[in-house]
């Protein structure tokens, strides 16, 4: 009788724990959507596809949708290009610092690309530092090249270098997860090495590739920040964001995000059909041999010479806005390197009012949101980990959504869906801005504890009960601390890309009051004089954050660290 | 195709895995390799696949030399512990694979395929995917994959680990009779001694990165070179004996614990009165109520001290006498000792085990106490 009363006690608690998470996912993930859709399709209170056949017809919205297309194909295709020779030699290979390679090839990731454009702008521009060098210095070109003529080109090259590492990440998991017997077969069966290539391993790491390729793509796809900063306007994702403001007049922008919302889903539909259900589940590995073999030292000098010209390059922008944001206005132009240096964008920043203010409100939003992502994730983890609830697999692809969700369209949802409620971001985005950026990074979350438990043998609860310690005991006393290493990782991470979250600041913060750190570096960077100069110091602190965070999350996950960019 | 192995060393860092070793597996035999983990076994099995250059020394396949020829123009067809079968293939297309790159025609390919899993007994299987078969099934089109395409060596590696213990035996039975069928030099790496006995035609029994013993199973299994063999292969209770006296018929005296043995002096390294020697003695070369008669060998009393009834055999802690143990078993038992019986034990002088005196890295391997003849107080 006791026992009964108990465990119906308990599972009370535990569906009420579901319920409210269910609750939070579906009307801060599911219903804003939801709500998009609607109104896309449902005019004058009919169905009704019109919006559509507009969209299609606007040329700039053509053209829009067309350069995202390029922006993407382009992106993808290079990062493949890039990672692809790296990614084998860092799963096949073995040498000295192959650690410390692997670990600065994935710099340029932490490196937010809407600061780093205002780097490459200043470098690349037609009276910037690499004409300058070329022209007036070296005398190799006889004329200024004009790279921004289409600012395609400036995207692009951002977007590579900011997701070469997501690829490079998948890519490498993908070829390390290939049991090297199924490898050795081919040969022992008589394959070359490129038989053996094309019919073995690059057959074997698809799923892994397809993965990494979906996250670039999407990625590339719908970034605001970045088309932004180089002025480039017609991209679908700055056609979301100039029509959030008349979100309530104009009824195209719900158009054009559920557009993004079906190609998303679509192109995630595909790649798992690509990847075929059929298969895959790598059978149990044979225990012998390492995959891995010394590398030969021509193999070693390539690495390192090419991984250095990589990083190097990936880095200019950001060299770019060190000097930007140490350089008196006006001092670097048609110059190579500015030519009066000053720390007074940095007085700046702690100096007046709104970069402060700004700051001030990025740490409370982060704060809060990291908060309610460890409480969230924690919960979700331990449910699907230790619980086996029914549904976890729903509750599971719910809360792993957001890695496919662009920024944007959530953001946009938000707007739509809130406006005239008490969470309107028109008065207030505090509580939008928090749920957002934890929404977001959620999955990160998520994966951080579930990992933490899934190592932490449920033994080592069940002694802690055998020894007499209650539920609560037992979490406090032993589960949380052998899982703490997991959550700090988790939450850092979380913590730190809220700090400079780029789609969710931008659309949802309106007054300057709430402008968090990445919205107030974009409207000073539109602003004259030394703007710029101030929004480079600003994206610098922001970017020492993430980099520190970031050092403290690896070295907590160690390897482990890597699952958490990959699908 | 004979397999020639001329002083081979490998080593894996400061490792040294492979430790000249030099064997020779002639055509058409079924060659095992056995041993503890670590043992570098499957380092001699990867080294003749092509998987591993040796660091000294040279394989030879008959009379070439393989140094430096690639695994994938060695035609040595290895059937891996994990199978190895790529998850994205069906089982056609896995065991098509070494015929496709071989070049050969189209119905060529077919038709071997399906005659190599007829062989296999796996007509019907080309269109299932790896993932869709039991561990056994796997273990076939694995096999059926190295077979099909005549390979002039065949390569085993622990093949039947993953498999149950009846799917084991089932499997056993069934590469002996293939091997039987198509006398394919093969070479079989195997952890498990019975594995061993019961399909080699010869062994070589490896220890540390060395080739302890090569021999018929019978060979080793009966005249292991050293306590570690004898405890390895099989089981034996080792006891430690001492020449007393030599006498003229070509026999030697030796004591122990249990009493006096006379075995023969060929047999004995060293024969000087006084000398210690050991030796193994199987728990399945005792008798149990053994004074029979024609009966050449010691008879002592012992105490029951523990029994393991296991169906077929009844395993018997016998004691000696000071807490001194040795194990004995009695095969198709009938009737029941109980703790605390007296029994008494013959064995035989020709079942004796005559082994070298240990080195102490030798003993460190043998688990097991070895019955000392005088105890230190």
């Amino acid at each position: 009788m006791r026992e009964n009363k108990a465990r119906a006690r308990r599972s009370w608690g535990l569906y009420a724990t579901m319920a409210g998470l269910y609750a939070f996912l579906a009307v801060f993930l599911i219903w804003p959507i939801f709500y998009v859709f609607h109104q896309s399709v449902w005019i004058n209170g009919r169905f009704d596809l019109s919006f559509f056949r507009l969209m299609l017809l606007d040329e700039s919205l053509r053209q829009s949708i067309g350069n995202s297309f390029k922006i993407a194909v382009l992106v993808t295709f290079f990062t493949t290009l890039i990672s692809l020779p790296f990614a084998v030699a860092l799963a096949r290979l073995r040498f000295r610092g192959k650690s410390l390679l692997q670990g600065l090839l994935l710099v340029p990731l932490i490196m937010p690309p809407f600061v780093g454009a205002i780097g490459l702008r200043t470098i690349l521009s037609r009276s910037g530092s690499l004409n300058t060098l070329m022209v007036d210095v070296l005398k190799i070109w006889s004329q200024p090249m004009d790279w921004f003529e289409y600012g395609l080109v400036g995207v692009v090259l951002l977007e590579i270098l900011h997701l070469y590492p997501i690829m490079l990440l998948n890519l490498t998991a993908a070829i390390a997860n290939i049991d090297p017997a199924m490898e050795e077969a081919a040969s022992n069966l008589g394959a070359g090495r490129w038989r053996r290539f094309w019919s073995v391993t690059f057959p074997l790491m698809r799923p892994g590739y397809f993965a990494g390729s979906v996250i670039v793509f999407i990625w590339a796809f719908t970034d605001l920040g970045t088309p932004l900063m180089f002025d480039y306007r017609r991209v679908v994702p700055v056609q979301i964001f100039d029509r959030v403001k008349d979100v309530n007049t104009n009824p195209m922008g719900y158009a054009i995000v559920v557009f993004v919302v079906i190609l998303t889903a679509v192109i995630f539909g595909l790649s798992r059909w690509v990847m075929g259900g059929r298969h895959e589940g790598m059978m149990s590995r044979g225990h012998t041999s390492s995959a891995e073999r010394a590398a030969r030292g021509w193999e070693q000098t390539l690495l390192w010479v090419g991984g250095g010209l990589l990083i190097a390059v990936a880095l200019v922008p950001h060299m770019g806005v060190i000097m930007s944001s140490i350089s008196r206005p006006g001092s670097w132009f048609m110059t190579v390197l500015p030519q009066e240096w000053t720390l007074d964008h940095y007085r700046a920043v702690f100096d007046r009012p709104d970069t402060m203010g700004s700051i001030q409100n990025s740490l409370l939003y982060a704060s809060l949101s990291t908060v309610l992502d460890i409480v969230i994730g924690v919960l979700i983890a331990w449910l699907l980990v230790r619980k086996k609830v029914p549904t976890g697999a729903v509750l599971d692809t719910l809360a792993m959504m957001p890695l496919a969700l662009p920024g944007v369209v959530l953001a946009f949802g938000y707007v739509a869906t809130f406006a005239g409620t008490f969470l309107d971001p028109r008065r207030d985005p505090t509580a939008l801005l928090v749920i957002g950026y934890a929404v977001r990074r959620l999955p990160y979350m998520i994966r951080s504890a579930y990992a933490g438990f899934q190592q932490t043998s449920i033994t080592l609860e069940e002694a802690s009960a055998n020894m007499g310690a209650g539920p609560f005991r037992t979490l406090w006393r032993i589960t949380l601390p052998l899982v703490a290493a997991n959550l700090l990782a988790g939450a850092v991470l979380a913590f730190s890309f809220a700090m400079l979250e780029v789609s969710d600041s931008l659309i949802l913060a309106m007054q300057p009051r709430f402008y968090p750190i990445a919205k107030q570096i974009f409207s000073l960077y539109l602003r004259l004089g030394d703007g710029e100069n101030i929004a480079s110091a600003m994206g610098m602190l922001g970017m020492f954050l993430l980099t520190v965070s970031l050092l403290v999350a690896a070295k907590t996950l160690g390897k482990r660290m890597g699952q958490l960019f990959q699908s | 195709m004979e397999v020639r192995f001329d002083r081979v060393t490998k080593r894996f860092g400061s490792v040294v895995a492979v430790d000249d070793v030099s064997f020779a597996v002639s055509t058409g035999e079924l060659f095992f390799l056995v041993g503890p983990s670590g043992c570098g076994k499957t380092t001699i099995l990867r080294t003749v696949a092509g998987f591993y250059q040796p660091d000294a020394g040279a394989v030879w396949f008959g009379d070439r030399k393989m140094d430096g020829v690639p695994a994938h123009k060695r035609n040595a067809g290895m059937v891996f512990q994990n199978y190895a079968l790529w998850p994205h293939m069906t089982v056609g297309q896995n065991v098509a694979y070494g015929l496709r790159v071989r070049g050969l025609s189209r119905e060529e390919v077919r038709r071997r395929v399906d005659q190599a899993l007829d062989v296999v007994r796996m007509p019907g299987y080309a269109d299932r995917l790896p993932n869709q078969l039991s561990g056994g099934q796997q273990q076939r089109v694995a096999l059926a994959r190295a077979l099909v395409i005549e390979p002039d060596v065949l390569l085993f590696d622990e093949p039947l680990s993953n498999l149950d213990a009846k799917l084991r035996l089932e499997m056993r039975e069934e590469i002996q009779s293939l091997h039987q069928r198509l006398g394919i030099t093969t070479i079989y790496v195997t952890h498990d001694q019975k594995e061993a006995l019961s399909l080699a035609d010869r062994m070589a029994v490896m220890r540390g990165g060395r080739v302890e013993q090569v021999g018929s199973p019978r060979e080793v299994y009966r005249r292991p070179a050293n306590a570690f063999i004898a405890d390895f292969i099989g089981e034996a209770n080792l006891v430690e004996a001492r020449v007393e006296a030599l006498d003229g018929g070509g026999m030697v005296r030796v004591r122990t614990v249990m009493g006096n043995f006379e075995i023969p002096s060929a047999e004995v390294l060293e024969t000087t009165p006084g000398a210690r020697i050991l030796i193994g003695m199987r728990p399945e070369s005792f008798q149990l109520d053994g004074n029979r008669e024609g009966f050449r060998g010691i008879v002592f009393e012992a105490g029951v001290e523990g029994v393991l009834y296991l169906g077929s055999v009844e395993q018997y802690r016998l004691g000696v006498g000071e807490g001194r143990v040795v194990l004995a078993t009695e095969s198709n038992p009938r009737s029941h000792r109980r703790r605390g019986a007296r029994v008494r034990v013959g064995i035989a002088a020709e079942d004796l085990l005559i082994l070298p005196k240990p080195s102490e890295e030798t003993l460190r391997a043998v688990d097991r106490p070895i019955l000392l003849l005088d105890r230190e107080a």
